[in-house]
């Protein structure tokens, strides 16, 4: 089991059901394989960068979840085949986030450190 | 110590022929040691106005933390957050 993530950019002239039917899809999938999904975070419509499928706009979801990495690529070539899926990334979930607070918060504790160990010898 | 004495003087040598001192990875200055693909304010920070990712002689990012921004970058420019090239109106 690993942690993975993926962003998928919807086509932006789908309805709601539609959008919801997708996510459910690949939470299904995602069951199935005996795997969790621990977050779905809708971004909401965003502007593309540049266009794709002559569209100027997408429906971001971002999905955090546990998998075999044979669900992967079925889950991939699923969400490719799917004309309303514009772009689609899954990848290994580095936990960007946490990982720099933890960096940070030793950081931060060593400059303390060092702060209080010159104190003392002087 | 010699080598260290070695590196010192290859350090100079960089400082003199580009006439200033080395500038620090901005990643390593901040305690930053992944950089998130959906970050797009940072990466923002990192490429040109055209949408190119700026190089390390003008950054001072160190070879680690490039090599990881030019993936970030990539993976972004992917999901259409940033531009693969950014063009002007004539």
């Amino acid at each position: 089991m690993q942690k993975y993530e993926c962003v998928m950019v919807l086509h932006p002239g789908i309805s709601d059901e539609e959008a919801v039917a997708i996510v459910d899809r690949f939470t299904k999938s995602v069951e199935g394989h005996g795997g969790e999904v621990q977050l779905h975070d809708h971004w909401g419509r965003r502007e593309l960068a540049y266009p794709i499928e002559k569209q100027t706009n997408g429906d971001y979801h971002l999905i955090k979840f546990t998998a075999d990495n044979s669900l992967v690529v079925e889950a991939d070539r699923d969400l490719r085949l799917d004309e309303k899926v514009l772009r689609h990334l899954v990848v290994v979930d580095e936990d960007w986030a946490e990982r720099n607070r933890a960096s940070q918060a030793k950081r931060g504790k060593q400059v303390a450190e060092g702060g209080s160990t010159d104190e003392e010898e002087e | 110590m010699a080598s260290r004495g070695r590196d010192n003087r290859r350090k100079k040598k960089r400082a003199d022929r580009r006439g200033g001192k080395p500038k620090k990875c901005w990643f390593t200055e901040n305690g930053v040691i992944a950089i998130d693909y959906k970050d797009i304010e940072l990466l923002r920070r990192f490429v040109s106005e055209r949408g190119k990712i700026s190089p390390r002689r003008n950054t001072g990012t160190s070879p680690k933390m490039q090599r990881e921004l030019a993936k970030a970058v990539k993976r972004a420019r992917h999901l259409a957050l940033l531009p693969y090239v950014k063009e002007y109106y004539r």
